[in-house]
């Protein structure tokens, strides 16, 4: 009987809880809209209505112009060339980093290193671009570092984390034959570490190749700075065309990446 | 007794390694793409330490601490940090209902026609199935502040923007994962009320949806934190919250404002990994 | 002298707060230059540990060791590493990367005498393909010679292992179990030319061995070992069943092929890795 009731009590009670934490989450939906004082009664006149359909209309034809459509394949070589290469920069600068971050070189070392490394991961990448766009200058090159930036921060803290849970007993084994500690990682760690460190810097590739098309919106160049120009100049058809490259360029690029990871990254 | 060993033969080309062919053609080939990596993407790290940027970053860094802290911009600051966090929650609650109703649609549990065969759908359903799939991957592959940016130059600049953007790009993910929680979640309940001639839709509220609410919401919550980082980046393109001062701040040159805001912002991201961790534990 | 213990002690922190596992208790044991032992015993009795005691990849919580005549604990990390390019220490389940082929592995046995830049550049293409491929025909796996890894069975990953030690060409051959996975006709063959490279090169050779038979019938010495204490240490030929039956008394309970003991599964290496979640917002 007594266990019956307790059984019942702490139902009910999860019950309880179970109401409460959906009430306080209802009560932060509603008061998020209330806060926001949302306005969409553009939306709902006739007038407001028609104009903003026939905004998104324009977007229905996008401009294949053979001069236009050359402009946009060159900004998308530019996306595509700062998301390989800035991920490429962070895939050294991860490696170089996260030895530290998993201990190698002492306690001070990793705590300094994991610092680091969270606070290149902390900021994101639109932010990095803003700050490198002052520091390097419009265009490309800004993107490219920024992105390396925050990509460095994830790639070293995913990097650290596989170092951590590859089995040590392989590189052990060559410290008692001798090898010294560079030799014991490269034959007994790298083998198993590379495919895992490869797969990572491909996912990574896949999520930047998303935001090196953004970034041209803070000035660094690319599809985003395209973007930017054609939505300011009121240019509908131009604009949708870079849309149009933007969603290729990411669905080709998680085709190929995905490809790679299945074809040669298998354990 | 030694006879099953064999004096081993010598390998056919001894001192040839088979994986050197391909090593040396990655390599190439990465030399290769190297270049016009490097070429397009305009690397150049030296930009980084001549004069001129040197110059701008010292003038941002010169006043960067402490940060600001004036009882002004303080509350300037606390605004925009609740609208950031109110344009997260907003966007994933249009989110919610918008990538339900999509799931439902291009979901292959509770067809009837895989129940009745055993496996795969009908070449019918498969067909009216995709477009459904296809408007998900388009709605989730548009970054949400390219949507950010277009509703902005519809709607002016504010947070409807910014909630809409969310709404729009979440319901693409969400929808997505619903609909392969749907399929991976125990489908026997569901079929067995479709065999009874339930409709469709009580077949899934009775049958699939209790046993899938738990991992959904979690996920969604894990998607609401995601979603918080993104509303802030959006008020770069005018879509309100903090990302909207952090701009004016970085191009007033306002160091200590934007050691501030990105300490404010921090300071939302841990509170909402925390509070996502809570709820999602609540959840599972 | 080539090996030399004296009241070596080695323990583990144990289950318990302050609980410690004796792993091997007042181990004395001397060994000759070119000297042929094996260490018997059930699971359990240490000596896997001995092994690792001996071989310098376990240091002694009290008690003294010597290795080719210096003592490894008391020099400095270089000079330690140096004496270490001398040991070859094959292990029951050779650790080798899965994804490692079969001629790194092998050449990892150098890392101790080639200069970093040298076993770096051998990452890139193999410099020693020759002599590698001549060991590794001594224990008929030539033909494994470009394969990974974790193409291999048990048995062969072992052949691996020993063809690592060979071509490391140690002073010293301290093989623990190492032909536990082959068959008996191929054990016998492996211990044959263990024995004899050991013999031609001058080198000592310490096998520890669960099977008693191929104990007794290659080494002129046998060590007994049980509950990390030495039973007895004599010659073969002096070896009475007597001793065997004390050595292995209570045996039959949990047989002979029974898992490793609780020790050897303490330097198991982990093989079940988590995945790393991505965060892709």
């Amino acid at each position: 009987m007594n266990r019956i009731t307790r059984i019942n009590r702490s139902n009910r009670f999860a019950g309880f809880s179970k109401l409460l934490l959906l009430a306080s989450v209802s009560f932060a939906v509603v008061a998020a809209f209330r806060y926001l004082a949302l306005d969409f009664s553009g939306l709902f006149t006739t007038d407001g209505l028609q104009q903003i359909k026939s905004y998104f209309a324009e977007f229905l034809q996008p401009d294949f112009s053979p001069t236009h459509l050359q402009a946009v394949a060159s900004a998308a070589l530019e996306t595509l060339a700062m998301s390989a290469t800035g991920t490429l920069l962070a895939a050294v600068l991860g490696c170089v980093l996260s030895l530290p971050a998993a201990g190698y070189f002492g306690w001070l070392a990793k705590q300094a290193a994991r610092g680091v490394l969270n606070a290149l991961r902390a900021i994101p990448e639109l932010v990095w671009a803003a700050l490198m766009v002052l520091a390097a200058g419009l265009g490309p090159n800004a993107g490219t570092l920024a992105i390396a930036l925050h990509t460095t921060g994830v790639l070293g803290r995913l990097f650290a984390e596989a170092l951590e849970n590859t089995p040590a007993a392989p590189a052990n084994a060559i410290r008692n034959a001798g090898g010294s500690r560079i030799v014991a990682f490269s034959y007994g760690l790298l083998p198993s570490l590379w495919p895992q460190w490869t797969a990572y810097t491909l996912y990574r590739w896949e999520n930047n190749i998303r935001i090196s098309s953004v970034l041209g919106f803070v000035g660094a160049g690319g599809l985003g700075q395209m973007l930017y120009v054609h939505l300011s100049l009121f240019q509908q058809a131009q604009a949708a065309t870079v849309i149009l490259a933007m969603l290729i360029l990411v669905l080709l690029v998680d085709g190929f990446s995905q490809w790679l990871r299945e074809r040669y990254l298998n354990p | 007794m030694h006879n099953s060993i064999q004096p081993a033969t010598p390998h056919p080309w001894p001192g040839h390694d088979p994986a050197l062919l391909p090593r040396a053609l990655i390599t190439l080939l990465a030399v290769l793409l190297l270049w016009p990596g490097i070429h397009f993407s305009e690397l150049d790290l030296s930009v980084l330490f001549d004069r001129d940027s040197t110059q701008a970053m010292g003038s941002l860094l010169e006043g960067a601490w402490p940060p600001a802290h004036d009882s002004v911009f303080l509350t300037l600051l606390w605004r925009a940090a609740l609208e950031s966090l109110s344009i997260a929650v907003a966007g994933i609650a249009l989110a919610l209902p918008a990538a339900l109703c999509a799931a439902l649609l291009a979901t292959r549990a509770l067809s009837r026609s895989a129940m009745e065969s055993h496996g795969s759908p009908s070449t019918l359903a498969r067909v009216t199935r995709w477009p459904v799939r296809a408007s998900l991957i388009v709605l989730r592959s548009v970054p949400e502040i390219v949507w950010a940016l277009l509703l902005v130059r519809a709607l002016g600049l504010g947070p409807s923007a910014g909630v809409l953007a969310i709404a729009i790009t979440y319901s693409g993910m969400l929808g997505k994962v619903y609909a392969e929680i749907f399929e991976s979640v125990d489908r026997r309940p569901g079929n067995a009320l479709l065999a009874a001639g339930a409709p469709r839709l009580s077949a899934f509220l009775y049958g699939v949806l209790p046993n899938a609410a738990g991992e959904i919401l979690s996920y969604t919550v894990y998607r609401w934190e995601c979603a918080l980082r993104a509303s802030v980046v959006m008020g770069f393109v005018g879509a309100g919250g903090l990302g909207q001062q952090l701009e004016l701040s970085l191009r007033m040159f306002a160091g200590d404002e934007v050691v501030a805001i990105l300490l404010v912002f921090l300071l939302l991201v841990l509170v909402a990994d925390q509070l996502s961790r809570l709820l999602r534990a609540r959840l599972l | 002298m080539s090996l030399m213990l004296r009241d070596a002690q080695v323990c583990f922190p144990g289950k318990g707060k302050r609980s410690r596992e004796h792993a091997l208790t007042d181990v004395s044991l001397q060994v000759e230059p070119g000297e042929q032992l094996a260490v018997i015993g059930p699971s359990g009795a240490g000596k896997s540990t001995l092994l690792r005691l001996l071989a310098t990849a376990q240091q002694p919580t009290s008690g003294q060791v010597q290795v080719l005549g210096s003592d490894p604990w008391a020099m400095a990390s270089g000079a330690r590493q140096k004496l270490r390019a001398g040991i070859g220490l094959i292990q029951q389940s050779p650790p080798l990367p899965p994804r490692q082929r079969v001629l790194t592995a092998v050449a990892a046995g150098r890392a101790g005498q080639w200069s970093r830049l040298k076993s770096l550049l051998n990452l890139l293409y193999p410099l020693d393909t020759a002599n590698i491929t001549s060991t590794l025909a001594r224990l008929d796996m030539a033909t494994k010679l470009f394969e990974r890894c974790d193409q291999c069975s048990g048995g062969e990953l072992q052949r691996v292992a020993i063809a690592r030690a060979l071509y490391q060409q140690p002073q010293v051959y301290l093989a623990d179990e190492p032909v536990s996975a082959m068959d008996p006709v191929l054990a016998e063959h492996t211990l044959t030319l263990l024995s004899r490279e050991a013999r031609q090169s001058h080198a000592t050779l310490l096998v520890s061995l669960h099977n008693l038979e191929l104990a007794l019938k290659h080494f002129p010495r046998v060590v007994g070992l049980r509950d990390g204490r030495i039973l007895f240490d004599k010659a073969t030929a002096d070896v009475r069943r007597q001793e065997l039956d004390h050595l292995y008394a209570n045996e039959q309970l949990s047989s002979a092929d029974c898992g490793p003991g609780i020790l050897a599964q303490n330097s198991k290496p982990k093989t079940n890795k988590p995945r790393a979640s991505i965060p892709r917002c």
